[in-house]
């Protein structure tokens, strides 16, 4: 009797441990092979994206924008420079590109996210992200958005 | 055989004993690398000398070093390394290899502190103060003091102290800028050195600073090495 009840509470525990890590949208196991891979993809983004509604202005809008934003590719897709910067921008919605207004194009999204301090210039919107890469970008992002809160 | 005591007695308040740091603070998601797989970390739990720490997003962990304390903010990686603890002395390295670290190292009395935070372009040290070292390969290392002094030495430019209120940045393939008062405020040339003719003492204080300045600003805004070709095309009616 005395051990379904430890049995229970134990299941309990670790649905509970679970549930959490849902919310995060992220596990251990997915941020290591992450880390390791040399090019990261578009759903993976979406995973790490996901996390920072906390810290802009208007959560739901953020969310709906950065669906959609991501909808514009397969989750499977490699991820460039140029797609990261297209999502983001359109997530966090972004307007200090004029060229971009005229031309929505990754390329504009990518010189946009350079001037806003996510990529060194040197870059180009074609190269691909790694995972750690990754890990720099979202960083930026977060403080992009934070800044505009 | 009281010799011996005596004897084990010294060796081991004078040798260096190993400090095992503790998790005092997980937010979110935090692992360590064990075996090529992460594993999670909990409040409380002891780490290795030389542990590598991953922090997922809105994640943050905080680890108790020694007379310090180091927070791994939101996605950042970062290895541990020589991490000793003497009645005499304290040393810590946090080798930051993507992500924001803060530290808030105590000054303990009689204790050599040396508490150091590498990236792969630079290293900063404390002695006893409030700091945050940020670090990406897209733009380089970003050092903040909340207090006391920080020692930054990096690849390319000469170790400096950093006071508090102040900080540091390091492009990634480019001279460092640091944002100092002293050279805001420092005093315009008296009238006379603009007309003075053209010679080594005048070059020196005025034409030096003025281009290390501009080719570092180049740098920064360029992200490439400190040489390069400018282009100036002028256009007449």
């Amino acid at each position: 009797m005395r051990r379904a009840a430890i049995f229970r509470s134990l299941m309990l525990a670790s649905a509970l441990v679970m549930v959490l890590t849902a919310a995060h949208g992220q596990d251990l196991e997915g941020l290591s092979a992450l880390i390791l891979k040399r090019s990261a993809t578009v759903g993976e983004l979406g995973s790490l994206l996901r996390p920072l509604s906390g810290s802009v202005p208007d959560p739901d809008a953020y969310r709906a924008r950065l669906e959609i934003a991501l909808s514009g590719y397969e989750p499977e897709v490699a991820l460039t420079k140029g797609k990261a910067s297209l999502v983001v921008y359109r997530a966090l919605g972004l307007r200090s590109s004029f060229f971009f207004l005229l031309f929505p194009t990754e390329r504009n999204a990518f010189r946009a996210l350079v001037m806003e301090g996510a990529f060194a210039a040197s870059g180009s919107p074609g190269e691909a992200l790694g995972g750690l890469e990754l890990f720099d970008f979202v960083n930026a992002v977060s403080e992009i958005a934070g800044r505009r809160l | 055989m009281r010799r011996l005591w005596l004897y084990l007695c010294f060796i081991s308040i004078a040798a260096p004993s190993f400090a095992e740091p503790k998790v005092v603070g997980v937010k979110g998601v935090a692992g360590y690398l064990s075996g090529g797989k992460l594993q999670p970390l909990s409040v409380g739990m002891g780490l290795a000398n030389d542990a590598t720490v991953v922090t997922g997003a809105n994640s943050e962990l905080t680890i108790q070093i020694n007379n310090g304390t180091v927070t791994f903010k939101s996605l950042t990686t970062a290895k541990l390394s020589g991490i000793s603890l003497s009645s005499s002395a304290s040393t810590a390295d946090v080798a930051l290899r993507s992500g924001t670290v803060v530290s808030d190292v105590k000054q303990i009395q009689g204790l050599k502190t040396s508490f150091t935070v590498s990236t792969p372009v630079g290293t900063s040290s404390v002695r006893g103060t409030m700091h945050s070292v940020s670090y990406s390969r897209e733009r380089g290392m970003t050092v903040s003091v909340v207090a006391g002094i920080v020692d930054v030495d990096s690849l390319r430019s000469p170790p400096r102290p950093v006071p508090a209120g102040k900080g540091f940045v390091q492009a990634p393939g480019a001279p460092a800028l640091m944002a100092s008062q002293s050279a805001v405020e420092r005093p315009a040339p008296p009238a006379s050195a603009a007309f003075a003719p053209e010679g080594p003492p005048a070059a020196a204080g005025l034409a030096t600073p003025i281009a290390n300045q501009a080719g570092a600003f180049i740098d920064v805004v360029a992200g490439g090495s400190s040489v390069g070709v400018l282009s100036l095309s002028v256009l007449f009616p």
